[in-house]
């Protein structure tokens, strides 16, 4: 089975979550042996999400940690 | 320690006990990974949308079940709230842009790029920089990765958003968003494709498209 380039951009997802038939994994093999490009290509979505996996989180800000505590006891209180 | 709390069950019986280091670290996890789903499905409602989540999960907190992940749970309550705002400020919430999305016909790559037979005829640029750490050490590039992702359609940008940024796996993100796998991959794969395009013009000396 033959698979173009286009067509591996098109699976380049389907690769990564383990989608793919066991027939076109293979293909797909076969094209990366040979295709520098299309190895560049799946590299690039890899550090793709590779780079939104390392975006920083921050903590919350000081009012609103106040805000919610306040919320939190607000509770509390009425049930006791 | 309530620090080292990565267990749902021993978080939650620490906030029924009103522990307030294991609140403040409950709220520190979830905070950020809220405002930015918000952000992407509700836009500028987004800080109300997560002070109404905020208020459901802190008055629903007692009743939890655990049928469900904590961060399942505080993120389905969001889409909801979300969904509101978006109807209430008539925008095109998820579900209708998710339609809409499917239908489209959106290649990966510019189909120009390739040859008639599907080869590469214009190949992936090369990036000058080659490590997550590089790439976002790279001055603006945080802010330019949000603006990128902002830019997507809203569906593709909210699956990237709980895939990629937020770390979720497939099956947490259907339970969520109430979509199918398959659906569910057609979205990511889209916004992954444009996000790598965008990185390719932003991180190639060539400034390929």
């Amino acid at each position: 089975m033959i698979i173009t380039c286009r067509e591996l951009t098109e699976a380049a997802t389907d690769k990564k979550e383990g989608a793919l038939s066991g027939v076109d994994r293979a293909a797909l093999r076969v094209h990366l042996a040979w295709c520098t490009r299309c190895r560049r290509y799946l590299e690039q979505m890899d550090l793709t999400v590779d780079v939104l996996g390392a975006m920083p989180s921050e903590p919350a800000p000081e009012d609103v940690h106040a805000q919610l505590l306040e919320k939190l006891q607000k509770n509390r209180g009425s049930r006791e | 320690m309530a620090e080292e709390c990565a267990d749902d069950l021993a978080l939650v019986t620490l906030l029924r006990q009103g522990d307030r280091a294991a609140f403040r670290t409950f709220v520190d996890r979830f905070h950020h990974p809220m405002l930015r789903l918000a952000r992407a499905m509700a836009g500028s409602s987004a800080e109300d949308v997560v002070q109404e989540t905020w208020a459901a999960v802190i008055d629903g907190i007692d009743r939890f079940e655990h049928r469900s992940s904590l961060r399942t749970w505080i993120f389905r309550i969001l889409t909801n709230r979300a969904s509101t705002a978006a109807k209430r400020s008539r925008r095109l919430e998820l579900a209708g842009s998710l339609a809409e999305e499917l239908a489209a016909d959106d290649p990966a790559v510019d189909p120009q790029r390739f040859t008639r037979r599907g080869n590469w005829a214009q190949a992936p640029a090369s990036w000058n920089e080659r490590t997550p750490e590089d790439i976002l050490a790279r001055a603006e590039t945080g802010a330019e990765i949000t603006r990128l992702i902002e830019a997507l359609p809203t569906a593709q940008r909210v699956v990237v958003t709980l895939r990629d940024v937020d770390g979720l796996d497939s099956a947490e993100v259907c339970e969520i968003l109430g979509i199918t796998e398959a659906n569910q991959r057609v979205l990511l794969h889209r916004g992954r494709s444009k996000l790598r395009s965008a990185l390719e013009a932003f991180l190639s000396s060539e400034g390929a498209a």
